[in-house]
C-alpha cells in the first residue's frame, strides 16, 4: 500500500517535471519560428519591427479607466497595423513590481512600452536611460511626477487638461438650468482632483454669469476607488434625496455607484473620459440618465503617437512631457478635451453655446486654474465631505 | 541576481507570518489574528519612521513591541475570558485595519495626493533597514539585513520550542491543556505569553518589509492576506520552523512566477487562481501524511509474531 | 529492508513526502486548469510560469 503511494508520487514529479521540459522545449521552439517569422517579414514591412506592450496601473484591464482605455487602443491599433501585442500585470502595487514587468516585456522582445498612469513616474526614472532601444510612452505622468528628472530620448509622456473638461462641464451644467450639483471622484489623484475644480469653477462662473450663485451648490467627495460599491451608492442615495439632481462622476467604474442612486429619484450623472451616454443607456435602460461627459483623449492620443512611431516621426515626441488640452478653438471636435456634440442632450445650454465656450478658452478669455493645492474660490457654496473609503 | 533579492524581500513577510502562526499552533492557538498584528506592526513601523523619523532599530522595535501587545490582547481575552482566539483575533483583525487607515491616512505619513504613504528614503533615510549584501544582489537596494534576521528567527524559535523548558510548557499546554494544568503549569500565563511572542513575529514581519521601502501603504480595504498565507504555509512547511522557510519561498515564487504568463492567452487572474489552489492544498499536508502512514491491510494483532507483520509489509 | 523501513517511518522524512506531495499536486491540478482555459498553450503557461524565474537575463548597463 505504501509502495503504491510512493509510486503514485514518483509518478506525480516525473509528470510534473515532464510538462516543465515540455513546455520550455515547446517554448524554444515556438521561439524560433517567432524568430524566423519575424525575419522573413522584416524583408516584407517594418511594421513587425515595433512589438507592443502595455503595463497596468494598479488596477486590471477591466477597470473601466485608464488601463481599460489604453489596453484597447492600444490593441484595436496592434491589430490594425498586425503588430505583436501583450500586456503585463505587475504581481503588485510597487514599484519594484513595475520595474519588474517592465523588464520582463523588454526581455520577451517588446520594444514598444505603453505606461498609464502617474505611478509610473519612478519606473521610467529608474529604467529608460538603461534601455535606449525601447520607446515608452507614458499617459498622465506630469512633470510634478517626475521632479527634475528631463526625460531622455526614448520616452514622451502626455498629460490632459482635465480641468478645461470639468468646466465645459460645470458651465454646461449650471447653464443648463441645475442648481444642486455633485462631484464623485474616484481616488484623490492629481488628474481627478483637476477635473473636480475645473468642474466647480465651471460652475461657478456659469453661476456668476446667470446671477443666481447664491442658489448654486457643489457637493464635493472622493470615493477613494475606482469602483462603485454601497457605501458609495448610500453616499449618492443621501445626496440625491436631499436635493442633489445631478452628480458628475469622475473615477472609472464608479459611476455605477451614482447611475444607480439617480434612477431611483429620476437624477442626472455626467459621465468621464469618453462618452458614457450610450453605455449608461444601455446598462440602466434609462435613455437620459447621462446629460453629458467630459471626455479627455486617451484612445486618440495613444492611436495617433503609435501612427506617428510606425511612420518613422518619433521626434515628434521624443523626451517631451505634452500636456494635451485644446488645440482649435473653431472645432472642438479635434480638441483632447471636450464635451460629446453626437449625442448632445442639453436644451438650455444649446451646441453653439458650447462653441463658443470652447473658442473663449482658446482664445484665452476665460482662464482655469489647474493647481491641485486646495478648492478654488468660489462664489457658490461648496461642500467638501470626507473620502468615502 | 537582482531577481532573486526582490525574492528574497518579499518572501520575508510571508515566511515570518508563517513562523508566528506555527508557534501559536505549537502551543494549541490557531492564531488567526496574525493579519491584525501585521497590520498593527505596519502602523507601527510607518508612523514611528514617517512621521515621528526614529532610527530603524527603533522602529522595527516598535514594530514587534506593537504587534506583540496586539497578540497579547487577543491572549488576556482567551486566558481570562474564555474567548475562542479565533473570533477575538478576527475582530481585532478588523479593528487593527480601520486604525491603520485612520493613522496612516493623516497628512503626515500619506502622500495626499498619490493615495499612499511617503518613500522612507526620502523623508528619513535613517528608517530604512541596513543594506546587506546589495552588491552580490545585482545593486538591488531593498535587500536588506531582514533576510538574514528572518533565518535567525527560524532558529531561534526552533531552539526555543525545542530545546528550552518554556517551549516545552508550550508544547505541553498544546497538546493536552488540562494535562499541563494538573503538572502544575500556568496555562494562562503560557497563552498570553504564547500570542504575546506570535503578535510580536508578525509585526516584525511587518516591519521587515515596509522599512525596505519597497511597498508603500495604501488605504486598504480589506485586511491584508499576508496572515492568511501564513497560514497555509505553516501547514506546507510542516509545521517546522525551518520547514517554512522553504514552504514560504515556495508560494513566493509561485506567486512571482504568475506575472511570466502569457496574457494574449491567459487572463493573468489565472495565475493568481493557481496560487490560490496550491495554497488550498497546502492544508492537505497532514491528510497526505495520514495516508502515507497509514499501515494499509495489516492489522495490529497483539499476539501476533512480529516476523510475520514485517514480511507482509516487504 | 530494515534500514529502508524505519527510514520511510520517521516523521520527518513523512512530513516532508507530504509537503512535496501536495506541492506537486498543486502544481499539476493548476496546469489542469490552464490547460482547460486554453489548450494549446497550457504547458507552455505552466513551463513560463515555473522557470522563467531564472531565464531572466535582464541588460545591466549600470
Amino acid at each position: 500500500m505504501k509502495k503504491k503511494l510512493l509510486s503514485v508520487l514518483l509518478v506525480a514529479s516525473m509528470v510534473a517535471t515532464m510538462f516543465v521540459g515540455c513546455g520550455s522545449s515547446k517554448e524554444a521552439a515556438s521561439d524560433a519560428t517567432a524568430t524566423t517569422e519575424e525575419g522573413a517579414a522584416d524583408s516584407a514591412a517594418t511594421n513587425s519591427d515595433y512589438r507592443i506592450a502595455m503595463i497596468t496601473d494598479s488596477g486590471d484591464i477591466t477597470d473601466m479607466s485608464f488601463n481599460q482605455t489604453t489596453y484597447e487602443a492600444a490593441k484595436a491599433f496592434a491589430d490594425k497595423n498586425g503588430a505583436d501585442f501583450q500586456y503585463y500585470k505587475p504581481t503588485e502595487d510597487s514599484d519594484d513590481a513595475r520595474i519588474a514587468s517592465f523588464e520582463n516585456a523588454v526581455t520577451d522582445g517588446y520594444n514598444v512600452i505603453v505606461v498609464p498612469g502617474y505611478l509610473f513616474a519612478n519606473m521610467i526614472k529608474a529604467v529608460a536611460e538603461d534601455y535606449p532601444d525601447v520607446t515608452i510612452i507614458a499617459l498622465d505622468c506630469g512633470e510634478g511626477d517626475f521632479g527634475d528628472y528631463t526625460l531622455p530620448e526614448n520616452v514622451c509622456s502626455f498629460t490632459y487638461q482635465e480641468e478645461l473638461a470639468g468646466y465645459m462641464a460645470g458651465f454646461a451644467a449650471v447653464k443648463e438650468g441645475y442648481t444642486k450639483l455633485g462631484f464623485l471622484g474616484g481616488m484623490a489623484v492629481p488628474a481627478v482632483i483637476r477635473y473636480g475644480y475645473g468642474f466647480v469653477q465651471g460652475c461657478n462662473d456659469a453661476a456668476v454669469e446667470l446671477g443666481n450663485a447664491s442658489d448654486v451648490q457643489v457637493n464635493y467627495v472622493y470615493g477613494g476607488q475606482f469602483f462603485g460599491d454601497e457605501a458609495i451608492t448610500a453616499q449618492m442615495d443621501t445626496w440625491y434625496s436631499n436635493g442633489t439632481e445631478v452628480v458628475f462622476a469622475c473615477g472609472g467604474g464608479i459611476y455605477t455607484s451614482a447611475c444607480e442612486a439617480a434612477q431611483k429619484v429620476g437624477g442626472k450623472v455626467i459621465g468621464v473620459d469618453s462618452d458614457q451616454s450610450g453605455t449608461i443607456a444601455n446598462q440602466y435602460g434609462t435613455d437620459d440618465l447621462c446629460i453629458t461627459s467630459a471626455m479627455k483623449g486617451l484612445a486618440p492620443t495613444v492611436d495617433a503617437t503609435l501612427t506617428d512611431l510606425f511612420a518613422g516621426n518619433w521626434a515628434n515626441y521624443s523626451g517631451k512631457i505634452e500636456n494635451l488640452g485644446i488645440v482649435s478653438g473653431t472645432d472642438p471636435s479635434l480638441n483632447y478635451v471636450q464635451l460629446p456634440t453626437d449625442t448632445w442632450s442639453m436644451e438650455n445650454f444649446t451646441v453653439d453655446d458650447y462653441n463658443t465656450l470652447v473658442g473663449q478658452l482658446y482664445d484665452g478669455t476665460i482662464t482655469v486654474d489647474n493647481g491641485t493645492d486646495k478648492m478654488p474660490a468660489t462664489e457658490i457654496t461648496v461642500k467638501e465631505y470626507d473620502n468615502i473609503h | 541576481m537582482k531577481y532573486m533579492g526582490s525574492f528574497l524581500v518579499n518572501s520575508v513577510p510571508v515566511i515570518l507570518c508563517a513562523e508566528a502562526i506555527l508557534f501559536a499552533y505549537k502551543a494549541g492557538l490557531f492564531n488567526i489574528g496574525a493579519a491584525g498584528q501585521y497590520t498593527v506592526g505596519i502602523i507601527a513601523s510607518l508612523y514611528t519612521s514617517l512621521a515621528l523619523g526614529w532610527n530603524w532599530f527603533f522602529c522595527l522595535l516598535a514594530a514587534i513591541v506593537a504587534g506583540g501587545i496586539w497578540g497579547l490582547i487577543a491572549g488576556i481575552f482567551k486566558a481570562y475570558f474564555n474567548v475562542n482566539e479565533v473570533i477575538a483575533g478576527i475582530m481585532l483583525n478588523w479593528i487593527g485595519l480601520y486604525i491603520c487607515n485612520i493613522i496612516l491616512g493623516g497628512e503626515a505619513c500619506m502622500n495626499q495626493s498619490k493615495s499612499e504613504t511617503y518613500e522612507i528614503a526620502e523623508v528619513n533615510p535613517s528608517g530604512i533597514l541596513p543594506g546587506f549584501m546589495q552588491e552580490f544582489f545585482g545593486g538591488n537596494q531593498y535587500v536588506t539585513i531582514a533576510i538574514p534576521l528572518t533565518i535567525v528567527v527560524a532558529i531561534v524559535i526552533l531552539i526555543v520550542l525545542n530545546k528550552t523548558t518554556f517551549g516545552y510548557e508550550l508544547k505541553a499546554t498544546g497538546h493536552n491543556k488540562e494535562a499541563a494544568k494538573y503538572a502544575g503549569m500556568n496555562a494562562k500565563r503560557n497563552i498570553m505569553f504564547t500570542l504575546l511572542i506570535s503578535g510580536a513575529i508578525a509585526g516584525m514581519a511587518a516591519g521587515l518589509l515596509y522599512l525596505t521601502g519597497i511597498q508603500h501603504f495604501k488605504i486598504a480595504s480589506s485586511v491584508p492576506g499576508m496572515g492568511f498565507t501564513g497560514i497555509a504555509v505553516a501547514f506546507l512547511g510542516g509545521l517546522n520552523p525551518i520547514g517554512t522557510i522553504f514552504a514560504g519561498l515556495f508560494v513566493e515564487y509561485i506567486t512571482l512566477g504568475g506575472q511570466y504568463l502569457n496574457t494574449n492567452y491567459y487572463n493573468p487572474q489565472v495565475a493568481d487562481l493557481m496560487i490560490a489552489i496550491i495554497i488550498y492544498l497546502c492544508g492537505f499536508v497532514l491528510f497526505f501524511k495520514t495516508i502515507l502512514n497509514r499501515p494499509g491491510k495489516v492489522k495490529v494483532n497483539a499476539n501476533a509474531e512480529p516476523a510475520k507483520t514485517e514480511e507482509k509489509e516487504v | 529492508m530494515g534500514q529502508k523501513e524505519s527510514f520511510f517511518k520517521r516523521p520527518a522524512v513523512q512530513t516532508l513526502l507530504a509537503s512535496v506531495l501536495c506541492a506537486v499536486l498543486g502544481i499539476l491540478i493548476g496546469f489542469i486548469i490552464l490547460w482547460f482555459m486554453n489548450a494549446e498553450h497550457a504547458s507552455e503557461g505552466m513551463g513560463a510560469i515555473l522557470t522563467n524565474f531564472f531565464k531572466y537575463r535582464i541588460a545591466q548597463r549600470h
